[in-house]
């Protein structure tokens, strides 16, 4: 726990909890993604989805989430009848994705360690991730 | 941490100086050679251990929270196990009998090999299951 306030300094003050124990099966792409089974990353050991190039580079991953039914949209705020994602990035490289979950929380998978439910997107940014890139939304029908 | 390292260092200069050492020893006291090198033996393994083991340590610290594979192999930690070159093997297949990691770049990098499938790629169970079949096949070359 001390980790990640020292990570997220703001998950103090905006509420969180965790919600799995570590594994190493899955990472925050894929998690977000609806993924438990694989660690996504474009990079040698991780899977990538084959018609996305693997570049670590925002549209990369973007392009990624689309391969899921997933496109650009304005904010983070709740739609109904939608389903969205928050990327991340630190120095122009994407570093993490969280899903929003029904209840307008989001959910992240933390790298190797746990999975946390934040109550906003913004929990989750700080000196690990750095600060929401954009915001990506599918309709909750293609889940 | 850092004080641990300091003091596997130091064993392993002292390493250097045993033929001196050695030297020093009367003739009529072979046993005693023989004893100052098998207990300096027994030390080279356990500190190749200590060493891979606070390294494992180190590296765990600073990525758990990292989901970015190039970051999580780039740690300096990790690369260091790397540059323990064969040594760090039976280490990091130890490792992988017990559960599965991101250990497959520096497995790669170490051998030279690959033997996980592309469609396993990313399944750190299915690469964990393939480098211990790997290790199976060469274990008269791992045993030296």
């Amino acid at each position: 726990m001390k980790r990640l306030l020292k990570n997220f300094p703001d998950l103090e003050a905006t509420g969180g909890k965790l919600t799995s124990p570590q594994t190493p099966a899955y990472n925050c792409i894929a998690w977000a993604a609806g993924d438990q089974t694989r660690w996504w990353w474009p990079f040698p050991g991780g899977y990538w989805p084959p018609s996305v190039p693997a570049t670590l580079e925002l549209a990369s991953f973007v392009q990624a989430f689309a391969t899921v039914g997933y496109a650009p949209c304005a904010d983070g705020s709740i739609e109904i009848g939608f389903e969205k994602v928050a990327l991340y990035w630190l120095n122009g490289k994407p570093t993490h994705a969280a899903r929003q979950l029904p209840s307008g929380a989001w959910t992240s998978k933390l790298g190797r360690d746990v999975d946390i439910e934040h109550h906003v997107a913004q929990g989750v940014c700080g000196p690990a991730y750095g600060v929401v890139a954009t915001f990506l939304r599918r309709s909750r029908k293609n889940t | 941490m850092a004080q641990a390292f300091k003091e596997g260092s130091i064993e392993h200069s002292r390493m250097l100086d045993w033929p001196r050492a050695a030297v020093s020893v009367r003739a009529d006291s072979m046993h005693a050679v023989v004893e100052h090198y098998s207990a300096a033996a027994s030390r080279v393994v356990w500190t190749k251990q200590h060493l891979f083991d606070q390294l494992t340590l180190e590296w765990r610290e600073g990525t758990m929270l990292l989901s970015s594979l190039s970051d999580i192999v780039a740690h300096p930690s990790y690369q260091r196990i790397i540059g323990m070159g064969q040594d760090a093997l039976p280490y990091i297949l130890d490792e992988l009998r017990r559960a599965p990691d991101h250990w497959h770049w520096a497995l790669v990098s170490i051998t030279g090999e690959n033997p996980v499938h592309a469609e396993s790629s990313g399944d750190l169970e299915k690469m964990r299951q393939a480098w211990l079949g790997w290790a199976s096949s060469k274990s008269d070359v791992l045993r030296g």
